[in-house]
C-alpha cells in the first residue's frame, strides 16, 4: 500500500503532501483544487502503458479532438512553465517528469529500492504518446465517471463468476445489500437476436433484464466488484464514487466495499463531493479494527489563491465533525 | 460560490454562550467579522480543536485568529489553566495570559478568554443577569428574596445560582418550547446590550474583529 504521496509542481499543485494514507482514501475539496490531479498522479505513478497513453481523456474531456488538445494536456502537467520538472514522490517509488522543450517528455521512475528505471514518454507531432522501456510497478484499476463499455464489464464478470460460485454469490450479495434488494441472481448471457454477451439481472419478475437497464449505481457497483475480482488490482481509483448512489444505501455500500478491499488487499483512492458519502464511509469504518479510512482534503488558501494545502484526517476528526455538524468537505 | 475573506473564529462552550456572544457582536456592529462556533464544553475541547485543525477554514487560512472562550465558573485560575493546557496539547504553543495572541506554526494566531473577564469568576449568564438587573432592578427585590429563602431552606447555595436565577426569569416564556430558552430571552426580554456588564467582552470583540 502507498502510505505517503507528495506532489511537487504538478498541475495546479505547487507542493502538497499526504501522509499516513489508509486502505480507503477519500479525496475531498472544493472545485478546481486538484482532486482529479491526485488520481492522475497515481496513474502516472502506477499505471500501465495503456492507462498512461489514455490518461488525457480518462478523467477529463478534451476541448477538441486533435493534436493541440492532447499536447496541451501533457504540457499542463507542469504547474509552472518556468520550472521544467514535476515530481510525484511516494514510499513505493517516484516519478520525475521533465519537459525537454523539444516537444518531448522524459519520465524517469525511481523505485523505492533505489533501482532507477528509465521511462521515455514522448508525444509526437500528432499529439499521441509513445512510451518506451515501460513496465507498470503495480496493477491499477480505474473507474472514471465515464461509463465503461457494458460488454467489457460483462466480460470481466464472465471471467470471475460463472465458474466460481463463491464469487458469484459474493457479488450478488454485495449488490443486493447496497443497491438492489430484489436481486435474485446474475447471469452472463447472449439471448437470441442480440449481438453481444451481457450480464442479465433476475429481479424475480419472470424476465431477466440487461444490467444496463438497472441504473447508474447498479452498473458502477457491478463494475467495481468485477474490476476487483477479475483484475486483482493493488490500487483502485474511482472518480466521484458517490455517483448514482442513494443516500440510504451508502453505508451498506461502504461496508461491502471495505470488506472486499481488505479481503483482496486493494487500496482505494476515490474522489467525492458528497458529505453523505463521507459520513456513510465513517459509519461503515468506525468499528473496523484496522482503521482503514482516511480523508484527504485539498484547500485553496484565501490569502494566496495560487497555493493549495493538503490535509489528511481520519475517524476521530470525522466523529467530532458529525457530532457538531461541522462541514469537512 | 462566494469569495471568502479572513475572519476571526470565536469558540464558545455551548449553544447559549454562542448565542449571547453572537448577539452581542451583532449589536456592536461586528456582523461578518466574527464567526462563532460551540465546542461542547471543556471535556470536548481537545477533540474539537484537533478537528478544527483538519477543517477547511483553518487550512485555507480563512480563520486568521482563533479565540477560545470558556466560563470561569468558581475558579478563574483553573479555567485559565485548562485552556492553556488544551491549546498547548493541540497546537504546541503557550497562551499564558488570556487575551494574549500567540502565532501558530501553521499560520494565524490563537488566544483564550475567560468569562467574565480578567480575574473574575462567573459565567456568561452572570453578564446577562447583571445587565437585566441594571435595567429592571425592581424585579430583583422579589427574586433575591426568593433565592435567599431557598438557600436558607436548603442550607447551601443553589447549583449554578446565576443560571438558576436567570432561568427563573426566562421560564416565563409563553409556550413550553420558549421556557428555559436563552433564544426566547434574548428575543423577548429586551436585554440592554450596551450595559457595562458586557464592556470587557464587547471591547475584546472590537479588538479582534479588525
Amino acid at each position: 500500500m502507498i502510505s505517503t504521496l507528495e506532489l511537487k509542481q504538478f498541475r495546479g499543485l505547487e507542493h502538497v503532501k499526504f501522509e499516513n494514507l489508509g486502505r480507503v482514501n477519500l479525496i475531498v475539496g472544493g472545485n478546481n483544487v486538484g482532486k482529479t490531479s491526485i488520481l492522475e498522479s497515481l496513474v502516472l505513478l502506477c499505471g500501465n502503458m495503456n492507462q498512461l497513453t489514455e490518461l488525457p481523456t480518462t478523467f477529463r474531456e478534451l476541448p477538441q479532438k486533435g493534436d493541440d488538445a492532447l499536447a496541451s494536456f501533457w504540457k499542463l502537467l507542469l504547474k509552472n512553465e518556468r520550472i521544467y520538472e514535476f515530481r510525484i514522490i511516494s514510499d513505493i517509488g517516484s516519478i520525475e517528469g521533465c519537459d525537454t522543450a523539444l516537444g518531448q517528455w522524459a519520465f524517469s521512475r525511481l523505485r523505492s529500492d533505489g533501482n532507477s528505471l528509465e521511462i521515455s514518454l514522448i508525444f509526437e507531432s500528432n499529439g499521441t504518446v509513445s512510451i518506451k522501456n515501460y513496465k507498470a510497478p503495480f496493477h491499477l484499476s480505474i473507474l472514471s465517471t465515464k461509463q465503461k463499455d457494458p460488454a467489457v464489464i460483462s466480460e470481466l464478470y464472465n471471467r470471475i463468476a460463472p465458474l466460481n460460485p463463491d464469487n458469484e454469490t459474493k457479488i450478488e450479495e454485495l449488490l443486493r445489500n447496497s443497491i438492489e434488494p430484489r436481486l435474485r441472481r446474475l447471469r452472463y448471457a447472449r439471448p437470441e437476436g442480440t449481438k453481444t454477451h451481457l450480464v442479465y439481472v433476475d429481479l424475480g419478475e419472470g424476465k431477466m433484464i440487461p444490467f444496463t437497464q438497472m441504473g447508474q449505481a447498479f452498473a458502477r457497483t457491478l463494475q467495481v466488484y468485477c474490476e476487483i475480482f477479475a483484475q486483482r488490482p493493488k490500487i483502485l481509483l474511482i472518480d466521484e464514487i458517490e455517483n448514482g448512489l442513494y443516500y440510504e444505501g451508502m453505508e451498506d455500500y461502504w461496508k461491502g466495499l471495505m470488506a472486499v478491499l481488505e479481503d483482496q488487499d486493494v487500496q482505494l483512492f476515490a474522489t467525492t463531493h458528497s458529505r453523505e458519502c463521507m459520513e456513510a464511509a465513517y459509519r461503515a469504518a468506525k468499528d473496523i479494527p484496522s482503521d482503514p479510512l482516511r480523508y484527504l482534503r485539498l484547500d485553496r488558501r484565501i490569502d494566496d489563491a495560487a497555493k493549495i494545502v493538503a490535509t489528511t484526517f481520519g475517524k476521530a476528526e470525522m466523529a467530532t465533525a458529525i457530532e457538531f455538524n461541522l462541514e469537512m468537505r | 460560490m462566494k469569495i471568502r475573506t479572513p475572519k476571526t473564529l470565536v469558540l464558545c462552550e455551548g449553544k447559549d454562550d454562542e448565542l449571547v456572544m453572537q448577539t452581542l457582536a451583532s449589536h456592536s456592529g461586528l456582523d461578518g467579522h466574527l464567526v462563532f462556533l460551540q465546542y461542547g464544553g471543556e471535556s470536548k475541547l481537545r477533540e474539537y480543536l484537533k478537528t478544527l485543525m483538519a477543517r477547511s477554514g483553518f487550512q485555507n487560512r480563512e480563520y486568521t485568529k482563533i479565540l477560545i472562550t470558556r466560563d470561569a465558573d468558581q475558579n478563574y485560575d483553573a479555567a485559565v489553566q485548562s485552556l492553556k493546557d488544551a491549546v498547548h496539547e493541540v497546537f504546541s504553543v503557550n497562551v499564558v495570559t488570556p487575551g494574549e495572541w500567540v502565532e501558530l506554526s501553521t499560520g494565524g494566531k490563537i488566544s483564550t478568554w475567560v468569562i467574565c473577564g480578567p480575574n473574575q469568576t462567573g459565567m456568561i449568564e452572570t453578564l446577562c443577569l447583571d445587565a437585566v438587573r441594571a435595567k429592571n432592578p425592581e424585579q430583583f427585590t422579589c427574586l433575591d428574596s426568593f433565592m435567599d429563602c431557598l438557600e436558607a431552606q436548603w442550607g447551601h447555595k443553589p447549583h449554578e445560582k446565576v443560571r438558576f436565577t436567570l432561568w427563573t426569569i426566562i421560564a416565563q416564556g409563553k409556550t413550553a418550547q420558549d421556557r428555559l430558552s436563552i433564544p426566547y430571552a434574548i428575543k423577548n426580554l429586551d436585554f440592554n446590550w450596551d450595559d457595562p456588564a458586557y464592556a470587557s467582552l464587547r471591547q475584546l470583540f472590537q479588538d479582534i474583529s479588525g
